[in-house]
Order: C-alpha cells, then sequence, then structure tokens
C-alpha cells in the first residue's frame, strides 16, 4: 500500500517538474539589449497617417577606459517610418541584431511640425501604453525634423549622448532657460485637466548665419543666438507651448524664467538677466535674480471681474556696472536704481502675461491649481471654466526688489569725461 | 490531526489583518475610489471607515461576549443549523468570488506591469501554488510568516508613500469637495466592502490565545489600515492629479515607476519583492478561511486537503474574463458593491437574531 503511494507520488511529480523547463519568458540579457537613449518623431513625409522613429541607440563599449577597443563611434542612429513607435520597435530588428529596449530612453524628440499638427496627441499617448516607457521622460521639441537634430547633435567633449543631454537638460533648467517641468507625466497631467498650458524643452541644432542687434541676454529661444567656434551646433533654450496636447506657439529663455517667477510651485535660483543702466541708457547691466519665496497670488473670481493679484519677492545681486555709477557715496542711487529694476521687471512681466492671454490664451503658470481652491466642487470649477476666463482676467503685478551684493568689490573708480 | 488548538497571538494577528487589507492600496481599489470619488476620494475611505465600524463593532461584541469565540459558533446560535448552513455559504461564496476576482487583478498587474510575455496561466498557478502551500500548513505558520515579513513590507510601503508624497503638490486636492456632499456620501456607503477583509478575518478569532487581544488586535489594525489607505490614496492623487489618475489602472505601480530616491531610479524593482510577499500573506490567508468555512459546511476533518480542488477552481475560472483589466475591473466595481450590503447586513442579522433569542431564552425559565 505504502509502495503502491509513493510510485503515484514519483510519477505525479514527473508532470510538475516540466513546468521549470519552460524557463523565463521575461529574462533579458542585457548584454542582448539594445538601449534606446533618445527617441525621436517625426511625420512622415510619404503617407499622412504615418510617423517617421528616430532611435538614437548608444554603444556600451563605448567610454574612456576602452580607447584600445579603437575608434567606435559612441551611438548608432536608425530611423524607420513605422505606424507608432511601439512597434517600430520590431520593425528596426531587421537591422539592428539586438533586442531594442526602452528600458533607458530619457528623452523623447518631437519635431515642432509634428508637435503643431492635430494627431500629436495621439501619437504621444502610446507612451503611457508602453511599460517600458517611463513617465519621467523628457520632451524636447526641435525647430527642425527630430531626425536631422539627432543626427547633428554630436557633441565633441561629452560625446555620449544620454549624458550630453542630461547634462545640458540640467544646466538650462538651473539657469531657467528652459522649462523645469518638461516631463511626459506633466505633460498628460496638464493635457487632461485642460486648464493650462505645458511647457517642453525647445531645442535645435542649426545655427543663426548672422548675430541679432536687438538681442540681450537669453531673449531668445533655440535658434535665435549667434554663436561660431568649434563646437557642436545643439542648443537648448526656450520653450514650446503647448495647449489641449497641440503645440501653439514658442516662448524664449528669457519668458521662460518669467514663468518660474510666477509659479508658485517653483523657485527661480540664479537667474543672469540684463536690465538697461538707470543713469546711462547707453549700457545694460547685468543682475543675477534670486527668487526669496514663492509667489504670492490672490485671486478674486466671485464678485465683480475676476481679478488675479500677484506679489514677487526678488532678492537682485547687480552684477556689472559699465555707466560707472558710484553707489558707496550716494545711497540715493540705490534708491533710483532699484526702483529702476523693480519698474523695469514689472512692465516685462506685465508685457508677457498681456502676451499669453492675448497670443496663448492660456496660461502657463499653474495658476489653475490655485483657482481651483476658491471653488467647493470640482462641477463650480469646471463650471467657472477657467482656460476660457484666463484671457480675460484682470492682472496686477507688484514686484519687491530687495538688492544684495554689489560683487567683490562694490566701489568702482569715478572717471573724468 | 489538530490535536492541539493553534494559537495567534496580536502581533501576528495585526499582521494577518494589514496583509489583507493595506494590500488594496497597492491594487485597483484606489482606482475604483476615483472613478466617482475624483480628488475627494480620501474623504469616502474615512466615510467608508465610519460605516464600516459599525458591523466591525457588532462582530467583535458578539464574538467575544460568546463564550467559544468562535464566528461559526456564532451564526449557528444566532440561526440554527439550517440557515446558519445558509449563511455560512453566502459567506464562502462571496469569499470566493473575491479570491477569484482579486487573484485575477493580481496576475493581471504582474502580467502587465512587471513579467509582461509570461503567460497568465503560468504567473497564476505560480501564486495560487505558492499560497495554497502556505495554507496547507496551517494558521500558525501563516501568522509566523506575516510577522516576519511585517516590518520590512510595512516600511518598503512607507518609504513608496513617503517619496511619492514629497514629489506630489497638496493643491491638487482642490476644490475640497470634489464630486459634491452627496456623492461622496453615497459613495461611502456603497464601497463598504473596501473593509470586507475585516468580517473574515473574524473567523480566525477561535485561534486566539485570548479574546481581549482579538478586540484589541482588530481596532489597531481598523485604525491603522484607515490611516494607511487614506494617506495612499491622497498620495496618488498629490503626485498625479485626479484627472490623470482616474485613467490609471494600478496608481500604486505607476507610482513606483515615477518616484526616484536621489540618483536611485528604478525603483519599482526594489519595491516589487516585499509586494509580492504582501500578496502571497493575503492569499495564503484567503484560502485558509475559504477552506476552513468550506470544512466546517460540509463536514470536512481535515480542511486541508481540499485546498488543492480550490485552486484548481479559481485558475480555471479566473481564467477565463477576457482582456482581464478592463472586464475584471468592470465586475470587480459590482463585486464590491455587492459584497457591501452582505458585509453591512450580515453583522445586523445575527445581532439581531441573537437579541431576540436571549430574550426568548430568559423568558423561558422565569415564566
Amino acid at each position: 500500500m505504502f509502495h503502491l503511494r509513493k510510485k503515484i507520488l514519483f510519477y505525479l511529480h514527473l508532470f510538475f517538474l516540466p513546468i521549470f523547463l519552460s524557463g523565463c519568458w521575461d529574462a533579458q540579457e542585457i548584454d542582448r539589449l539594445a538601449y534606446v537613449v533618445a527617441l525621436g518623431i517625426d511625420e512622415a513625409e510619404d503617407e499622412s497617417n504615418r510617423i517617421q522613429v528616430t532611435y538614437v541607440i548608444i554603444n556600451p563599449n563605448y567610454g574612456p577606459q576602452n580607447s584600445s577597443q579603437g575608434n567606435e563611434p559612441p551611438r548608432e542612429i536608425i530611423s524607420i517610418i513605422a505606424d507608432d513607435f511601439i512597434s517600430a520597435r520590431e520593425s528596426a530588428n531587421t537591422v539592428i541584431a539586438k533586442e531594442i529596449t526602452y528600458d533607458a530612453l530619457s528623452d523623447i524628440v518631437i519635431s515642432e511640425q509634428l508637435a503643431r499638427s492635430k494627431d500629436f496627441i495621439r501619437y504621444i499617448y502610446d507612451a503611457s501604453k508602453d511599460m517600458e516607457i517611463r513617465r519621467n521622460t523628457e520632451l524636447i521639441v526641435t525647430k527642425e525634423d527630430a531626425y536631422t537634430f539627432l543626427v547633428d547633435t554630436k557633441p565633441i567633449i561629452e560625446s555620449e549622448p544620454h549624458r550630453y543631454f542630461k547634462l545640458i537638460r540640467e544646466k538650462g533648467q538651473q539657469n531657467g532657460n528652459i522649462p523645469a517641468d518638461s516631463q511626459l507625466l506633466y505633460f498628460t497631467r496638464i493635457t487632461e485637466t485642460g486648464n493650462d498650458l505645458f511647457l517642453s524643452t525647445y531645442a535645435t541644432s542649426k545655427v543663426t548665419k548672422e548675430p541679432n542687434p536687438d538681442q540681450y541676454d537669453s531673449q531668445f529661444k533655440a535658434g535665435d543666438l549667434f554663436f561660431k567656434g568649434e563646437v557642436n551646433n545643439t542648443q537648448f533654450a526656450g520653450s514650446a507651448v503647448f495647449k489641449n496636447g497641440q503645440m501653439i506657439g514658442t516662448m524664449t529663455g528669457e519668458e521662460t524664467h518669467l514663468t518660474n517667477f510666477l509659479n508658485n510651485t517653483l523657485q527661480s535660483e540664479n537667474v543672469v538677466t540684463s536690465l538697461p543702466d538707470p543713469f546711462d541708457s547707453k549700457y545694460r547691466m547685468s543682475l543675477r535674480i534670486n527668487q526669496q519665496d514663492h509667489p504670492k497670488i490672490h485671486m478674486n473670481l466671485k464678485e465683480g471681474k475676476p481679478s488675479v493679484h500677484v506679489e514677487i519677492d526678488l532678492l537682485v545681486d547687480v552684477l556689472t556696472n559699465h555707466s560707472m555709477t558710484e553707489y558707496f557715496r550716494y545711497p540715493e542711487k540705490i534708491h533710483t536704481l532699484e526702483n529702476s529694476i523693480t519698474d523695469d521687471l514689472q512692465e516685462k512681466i506685465s508685457r508677457f502675461i498681456e502676451r499669453t492671454q492675448k497670443e496663448f490664451e492660456g496660461n502657463p503658470f499653474g495658476w489653475s491649481l490655485i483657482a481651483r481652491k476658491h471653488f467647493l466642487t470640482n462641477k463650480a470649477f469646471e463650471d467657472f471654466d477657467w482656460m476660457k476666463q484666463y484671457p480675460d482676467l484682470d492682472v496686477e503685478v507688484q514686484v519687491h526688489v530687495k538688492l544684495g551684493r554689489f560683487g567683490r568689490q562694490s566701489s568702482v573708480p569715478e572717471l573724468k569725461q | 490531526m489538530n490535536k492541539v488548538k493553534p494559537s495567534l497571538g496580536i502581533r501576528e494577528y495585526i499582521a494577518i489583518a494589514l496583509a489583507l487589507s493595506s494590500t488594496k492600496l497597492t491594487d485597483d481599489v484606489p482606482s475604483l475610489l476615483f472613478k466617482q470619488g475624483e480628488n475627494s476620494s480620501w474623504m469616502i475611505i474615512i466615510g467608508t471607515a465610519i460605516f464600516a465600524s459599525i458591523p466591525i463593532y457588532l462582530l467583535v461584541k458578539m464574538i467575544s461576549e460568546h463564550e467559544e469565540n468562535c464566528l461559526f459558533e456564532v451564526i449557528h446560535d444566532a440561526c440554527g443549523k439550517v440557515f446558519g448552513n445558509i449563511l455560512l455559504f453566502i459567506c464562502w461564496s462571496f469569499l470566493t468570488m473575491q479570491i477569484i476576482i482579486i487573484s485575477a487583478t493580481y496576475v493581471d498587474i504582474i502580467g502587465t506591469m512587471y513579467f509582461i510575455k509570461t503567460p497568465h496561466l503560468f504567473i497564476y498557478a505560480t501564486l495560487l501554488g505558492v499560497c495554497g502551500y502556505a495554507a496547507m500548513k496551517g494558521i500558525q505558520h501563516i501568522g509566523s510568516v506575516s510577522w516576519l515579513c511585517f516590518i520590512p513590507i510595512t516600511i518598503a510601503f512607507l518609504l513608496a508613500l513617503l517619496l511619492t508624497i514629497t514629489k506630489g503638490s497638496f493643491t491638487f486636492l482642490f476644490p475640497i469637495l470634489g464630486p459634491g456632499v452627496k456623492e461622496i456620501m453615497t459613495q461611502s456607503m456603497i464601497k463598504v466592502a473596501i473593509y470586507i477583509d475585516f468580517f473574515f478575518i473574524c473567523f480566525l478569532a477561535t485561534y486566539m490565545r485570548h479574546v481581549k487581544e482579538f478586540k484589541k488586535g482588530t481596532w489597531i489594525a481598523f485604525i491603522v489600515v484607515v490611516f494607511e489607505l487614506t494617506i495612499a490614496v491622497l498620495s496618488y492623487i498629490l503626485l498625479f492629479d485626479y484627472k490623470t489618475v482616474q485613467l490609471f489602472n494600478y496608481p500604486h505601480h505607476e507610482a513606483i515607476r515615477f518616484i526616484s530616491a536621489g540618483f536611485l531610479t528604478n525603483l519599482e524593482l526594489f519595491f516589487f519583492p516585499f509586494w509580492a510577499i504582501a500578496t502571497f500573506v493575503r492569499f495564503s490567508v484567503y484560502i485558509y478561511i475559504q477552506s476552513l468555512i468550506f470544512g466546517r459546511l460540509f463536514r470536512i476533518e481535515n480542511s486541508r486537503f481540499i485546498i488543492p480542488a480550490i485552486i484548481a477552481i479559481v485558475i480555471s475560472i479566473g481564467l477565463i474574463p477576457e482582456a482581464p483589466s478592463l472586464t475584471v475591473f468592470k465586475i470587480h466595481t459590482y463585486a464590491l458593491h455587492g459584497s457591501s450590503i452582505g458585509f453591512i447586513l450580515i453583522p445586523l442579522l445575527l445581532w439581531i437574531l441573537l437579541h431576540i433569542r436571549k430574550r426568548v431564552n430568559s423568558n423561558v425559565p422565569s415564566s
């Protein structure tokens, strides 16, 4: 009896053993994967409803340690026409030997042409289907084709593409020239609520042919800055403005950091800009602006005409003094300087807000979140229709400037005429 | 077989109760709330807790006042043999339904979020095979395992919540009343079955060393679960805003894919094993209680031997739905609403019947 039971158990367990023969379906060997770090999406030129998908695949053998490997390039680029960027992976595998994965994907590059089309939102939402694409992937809009941009981006020193993109993005976000929240999550979050504008990083690899005399620090977007030298031509500056998932315009680097001043979830630091010198209009002075506190935004949405009152506290360091003004001996001049900076900044911000009201008919500062506090239920807020109301809002900006440091040496010699 | 009655301490009991209920924050229960609750879903969690405390209070009271501290005896005393068995059968079918739906959900989570190419049958068989094995070992083993894993799992969950909240913005909670007071109240009423696990766990009361520990443990676990669920639902709103979170199937897994701690990215791979262990504990307890009720119902002395059969049935039914992430979600909504009624009514019914019986019995000797 006991013997029989043992026999039955033995044969039974044979039935279960083959389960382990099946192995692991999801096993992936890292040396058999091709890591896409940047993904470019363009409108296909031939047909209307397809897209051109460009992959930047990093070369894991590339690096300073492996100089014995010869002159292997840091990256490989392949561009194919496909229905979407999920299935494009499989098609690309007819050329690329390894399995293509989005695990290391950090940037999605979109051409301005595609971003401005109505269908853009259909293509980009595929990203929320695929498990390998993370919601913190950065969106970059390029002036030219994404393909051209990716091929032309050949940094000489920081030649690994993923490192280059990360570094230039971080620096740009730090000085406020490109938007701080350009990730996929923010795109979907803002698009789905439909109350604010989404800002995406704007970039190009085309340099303008000649300098623009009216252009001051950061009053440019990518492609407007004239420079020369033996460098990679890629520039990251300014932002692409999206309304309801469709690109409607661009903003300069200066406007982008003004956006940060006005957004009460952000606090800009070390923004360098320049304003006309109040003591000699020939010259401009460079300033470093630190935002002291989140902006104080008061809204009146219930009675009469809806209005917004914004207070911004700024600490301004004066970096240059080309008019050679002696501030140390004449304290009243400091007062004049302070007033002049306040007026200039206030005017700049007011003009910018007016532009968003007239041109974009929406706000990129996330003010709808503050407006939401004034309503009790979602329905009441939806009935108010913030996006429609914004262009007619009375916006009043008040800038409080506090002067900070005047540089290492605060006095300058008196110039004799 | 079980000569020595297995015993549970308060630590193990709380760990089991938390494994049953707090893992809900990781599956599709938050999405069920977001559909109607919008940005006030966290209030619904608190609202349901207020409603749920009535049946839980009645159950704890009835069990602790009964001389055998056993829910089976309470049911039999209250309803008699035939109706008691019918009621037990109803409880059993509720639990079976819940096991099938939730296991299908978990298999879908693993299949769509982590192991994309692995067949569903294999994930299902592994998940329930492990849980069934644990359940066959008995409640004492499950208790020790859940207590052993309790602290690491809790730390991992809290870490995930903390990282989510620090990335989020509190302004997303406004307009504070979300869909309106009326909607919040109705949702709190019909979603009360979020806490139905506290009903099933009462079947374990007889294994507690002291009835006082059962009483205390249930309330401690209940308060912690309410707190945990509220914070979790809150954190998803803070990170994603309600419009976006409404579109998600499994917000917890979206959240842990988004967050990062400094230079540490891809944190979901760190949280996944803890989550998987919590899931194993949860289903082991479910299957154990289910076999317990089944054994009692059909007078099977060694109810643990029917566990393999139960698992086979659960797997074969759980694999039926087509497009699981859509269908199972819909079925789960209906099941939750349906079991809400049972969760409120059954304890109330028991309590009333017991009361009437007591009156009748006390009247008999005096007359």
